[in-house]
């Protein structure tokens, strides 16, 4: 039996709450460790962004009782830093950089996938319900490594027919300026382009992300709003006086 | 009002008028309603009332608004008097309009008396095409429209949207009230906005006082974000200043609010306090935190009180639409209250919102904004409710090995517990939910199964007589057993039950 098939009562709350699965795919290559403008690493900016948005996380009542979290880095090769847990009683790793390494993206998510389909099934013999499983890729670069290409288009055919058949929302997120964001963009159908993001303004990224999941927690599976598509208030503005009852 | 007098003679024929309760809750004056009593005392006709009139009649009694009290009172004492002259008939055990409506609609010397937007009329027009009863209706502006065909019927009774709200577009608001503003109602009343209470997707909840008394009060403001009042909304919010709801643990848009300017920004209600049913009851462990002593007796009066406040809002015409544990909220000493109304479906203005797992199977996959709510499909989420609390926040369809949504599980009707008795719980999801089931009296399990895996719909109030019973049963014995939810009942323990 593989590391991460291994499931126990203990890494379930007792919660009757729809649980929301979220698997983090960290990028943990050499490259995380180029300097910002900041005068810290891109993994120090990520790290403190990351520990900022699980504390929010957990200060929501109702996202804490819903989310389960794990995180899988990849740095020379994929490594499940965090197997699924709930978010209320997680202390967050901290992620460390593999100097030299480089990015096996397309075998990480492969990785992550597998995480969410077995959680996935575990919650069912629990007869647990659930929201669909969000897969967050985090990456500086482009798929690296021997076969990168191949377990990368891989990845690609797994993650766009979960996502098309709505088993998964996919965010897949490009830090800094050396993304080749015409492959990560094909991991998902629904988005029209990858999400960009400034190495210092992680923040901003991560509060979306949690608005994200109470949005979903509190509202319905309309995954509609994580995909860009706003709900605002539709047509044009009325007179009030133009209009009689 | 001598016309009405004058309709009332076209029902000469008729032997037995049937009255829902629904009539008399909307009643503006007693006035009509004497004409009717009056024609019915000069020409020797029979009344008909059933078991749910009454349990209607109690829950109206406790309400806040001392007019409509007094109505209720007068309506009641005088069909009292009707007993005198042996015209008044008591079905005792019919607690869904439904049943008689399915035994007389084919009647013709039987009249129904209701009001247009009562779960009466819905069951009435079931019958569409085979109705050969007649009819009373009583219309939103207060008049009793005398039906005497089935087209007449249908005209008077059936709900259609109110197509005029429906489409895009909101007010222009040149400018939204902040803290430290003055807002107003239409009568003048002007409020300072004193601190956020908290802020939603739709508007910010404000803490207020009134001009001119110096404390706060016990209301709030809601002032809706720009763009978010349309005219659905505003039209809502206009109608439910002319309702007098007024009910404990119902907080109610009672006035709509205008800035300065006086263009509508939000509507003022009963300030309640606590924390919504859904952090509560989402696990064994999380109830007993915020209510250590708690029992099943404890549970149960929450399922009634939230049942109770219900079927009021359901003898106006106001169907919840987005009935859910997160818009219930219960304070420490465990009194409930619903909240976020303004969202309601009212008269035929539809509630735009709702969640997958307390939509009813028909209408799985609707647009909400677009196609009135039935009493019928409240009734599924109403159900729901019960299971929930009863179960510390499990859905009824929850289980093992179940569908990738909640919703296919509600359609299939897959519910995983068995007709009655402990046996067949294979597919229980974990954790003390077996236990739950088991400490069942079988007449609830019954019921359950009759709702979840039948299909049954109850009504509200046989929600709540059973779980009335329920509690009676549990109550009764308690003297006996110290460890009240550690014994299995037995069938012949509930004598109460039919």
């Amino acid at each position: 039996m593989n590391q991460w098939e291994r499931v126990t009562a203990g890494d379930f709350s007792k919660s009757t709450r729809k649980r929301l699965p979220i698997c983090f795919c960290i990028d943990a290559s050499g490259s995380m460790m180029a300097p910002t403008s900041s005068q810290k690493t891109r993994m120090q900016e990520l790290n403190e962004a990351f520990g900022k948005f699980m504390g929010a996380m957990k200060t929501n009542e109702d996202v804490a009782a819903s989310a389960d979290i794990s995180i899988v880095t990849f740095g020379g090769e994929p490594e499940i830093l965090q197997p699924f847990a709930p978010i209320k009683d997680m202390i967050v790793p901290e992620i460390r950089p593999v100097q030299y390494s480089v990015t096996p993206l397309g075998e990480a998510i492969q990785v992550g996938l597998k995480l969410l389909e077995v959680r996935k099934d575990a919650y069912k013999k629990r007869g647990m319900k659930y929201f669909q499983p969000w897969l967050v890729v985090f990456t500086d670069g482009e798929p690296e490594g021997p076969n990168a290409a191949e377990n990368m288009e891989i990845a690609i055919r797994q993650t766009t027919e979960l996502e098309r058949n709505n088993k998964l929302v996919v965010f897949n997120i490009g830090i800094g300026s050396d993304v080749n964001f015409d492959i990560l963009k094909r991991l998902s159908v629904k988005r029209e382009k990858a999400i960009s993001v400034d190495e210092t303004n992680l923040d901003g990224l991560f509060n979306f992300l949690g608005a994200s999941s109470d949005s979903i927690v509190n509202n319905s599976d309309n995954t509609d709003i994580l995909y860009g598509k706003e709900t605002v208030a539709k047509g044009e503005e009325i007179d009030i006086s133009e209009w009689t009852i | 009002m001598s016309n009405n007098a004058d309709n009332f003679e076209l029902l000469n024929d008729i032997d037995l008028f049937v009255i829902d309760f629904s009539t008399i809750a909307n009643l503006n004056s007693t006035d009509v309603f004497d004409e009717l009593v009056n024609f019915w005392v000069n020409h020797r006709k029979s009344v008909a009332v059933t078991r749910d009139f009454y349990e209607n009649y109690d829950v109206i009694i406790q309400c806040r608004n001392e007019e409509q009290k007094r109505i209720a009172n007068y309506v009641v004492s005088t069909l009292e008097t009707l007993k005198g002259s042996n015209l008044l008939k008591y079905f005792s055990n019919q607690t869904r309009p439904g049943d008689l409506i399915e035994k007389l609609h084919k009647n013709p010397r039987v009249c129904f008396v209701y009001y247009k937007y009562s779960e009466f009329a819905e069951n009435v027009c079931d019958y569409e095409q085979n109705l050969m009863a007649k009819a009373i209706v009583l219309n939103a502006s207060g008049e009793l429209i005398v039906c005497t065909d089935k087209d007449a019927i249908w005209t008077e009774s059936f709900n259609r949207i109110d197509k005029s709200v429906i489409g895009d577009g909101f007010f222009k608001n040149s400018y939204i009230p902040t803290t430290g503003d003055y807002v107003k109602t239409r009568d003048g009343e002007r409020y300072h906005l004193t601190s956020t209470i908290g802020a939603g997707g739709e508007g910010t909840v404000y803490d207020c006082q009134k001009e001119g008394i110096g404390d706060g009060t016990d209301y709030v403001v809601k002032i809706y974000h720009k763009g978010q009042l349309n005219k659905l909304r505003l039209k809502k919010l206009m109608i439910m200043e002319t309702k007098k709801v007024d009910f404990n643990g119902v907080s109610w848009p009672e006035k709509l609010i205008y800035s300065e300017k006086g263009e509508p920004v939000g509507y003022i209600m009963k300030k309640i306090k606590g924390k919504p049913l859904s952090a509560i009851f989402s696990s064994d462990e999380d109830v007993l935190k915020e209510f250590p002593y708690w029992t099943r007796e404890n549970v149960l009066w929450v399922i009634i009180e939230v049942l109770k406040k219900i079927q009021y809002l359901h003898l106006f015409g106001i169907i919840v639409g987005d009935l859910r544990l997160r818009n219930i909220i219960i304070d420490q000493q465990g009194n409930v209250s619903l909240c976020d109304i303004d969202s309601c479906q009212i008269n035929d203005l539809p509630c735009p919102a709702g969640f997958p797992d307390f939509t009813a199977p028909e209408i799985y996959n609707i647009e909400f904004g677009k196609k009135l709510r039935t009493y019928r499909n409240e009734n599924f989420a109403c159900s729901v409710v019960l299971f929930k609390l009863l179960f510390c926040g499990l859905h009824p369809y929850d289980q093992i090995d179940g569908a990738d949504s909640i919703q296919m599980d509600i359609n299939r009707k897959k519910f995983p517990y068995p007709q009655c008795g402990t046996y067949g719980l294979e597919k229980v999801p974990w954790g003390p939910y077996k236990g739950i089931w088991k400490h069942l009296p079988i007449q609830y399990q019954m019921f359950l199964y009759n709702m979840f895996k039948v299909g049954e719909r109850y009504s509200v109030i046989e929600m709540i007589i059973m779980t009335q019973t329920y509690y009676n049963f549990l109550y009764k014995y308690k003297s006996y057993y110290y460890f009240v939810n550690d014994i299995t009942f037995e069938t012949e323990d509930i004598d109460d039950l039919d």
